[in-house]
């Protein structure tokens, strides 16, 4: 029996990778990137995103969904 | 003397019209003048849809003020208390940015707009214009 040999592409954080310290809540552009369909906010552990991205990340989609710039979740 | 520098957020009433805007904002950066903040940016978006509704309504209009102070720490406290009483501010967000953008700054290489517009980081320059190539 063939052994089944998977390859998972190595997850790197996109804010690392692109430089980007300063996560801005009005960037939905960005923001949305990191939204599940049901508005959540996608986990690190899909997303790849480093620990401390993460947390700025959370912090600037929770004042965009203040703003309605982005929804609390979606039905 | 410590100089910090804020964003403040507003999601007006829709039905307002730029005037009123207008009038609305002058009032609000009168008020942020006198708690000792300076307006160095003043960011329209215009009538923006919402991501959900707020108390039936699906729209607001975007404003951004991007703030300076030097000094003493000002006080936005009757501000606040005024836009939570103003049915025409659907909602409003303050947040202190200098300490945000000084890490960014020293860390990292993408370009923050939001510290150009307090000056904490110099203008982009124009992008180069893409030379014609020559028939």
């Amino acid at each position: 029996m063939a052994k089944k040999v998977f390859f998972r592409r190595r997850k790197v954080c996109k804010f690392c990778v692109d430089g980007i310290e300063y996560v801005d809540y009005k960037d939905t552009r960005l923001l949305q990137q990191y939204i599940l369909e049901q508005a959540k906010i996608l986990p690190r552990r899909i997303s790849g995103t480093c620990a401390r991205h993460q947390r700025k990340l959370t912090e600037a989609v929770k004042r965009a969904r203040h703003l309605a710039l982005l929804p609390f979740t979606q039905d | 003397m410590t100089k910090r520098t804020y964003e403040l957020g507003l999601v007006l009433d829709p039905t307002l019209t730029d005037e009123e805007q207008g009038a609305l904002v002058t009032e609000y950066k009168k008020m942020l003048t006198d708690a000792g903040a300076e307006i160095v940016k003043e960011e329209s978006w215009g009538k923006r849809k919402l991501a959900y509704e707020i108390e039936k309504v699906g729209e607001g209009r975007y404003v951004i003020l991007y703030l300076i102070s030097e000094g003493d720490a000002p006080s936005f406290s009757q501000l606040e208390t005024r836009l939570n009483q103003n049915e025409r501010v659907m909602r409003y967000l303050v947040v202190r940015t200098d300490e945000m953008i000084k890490r960014a700054l020293r860390r990292g290489k993408a370009h923050i707009p939001a510290a150009e517009a307090v000056g904490l980081a110099p203008a982009r320059p124009e992008p180069e214009p893409t030379p014609v190539a020559e028939a």
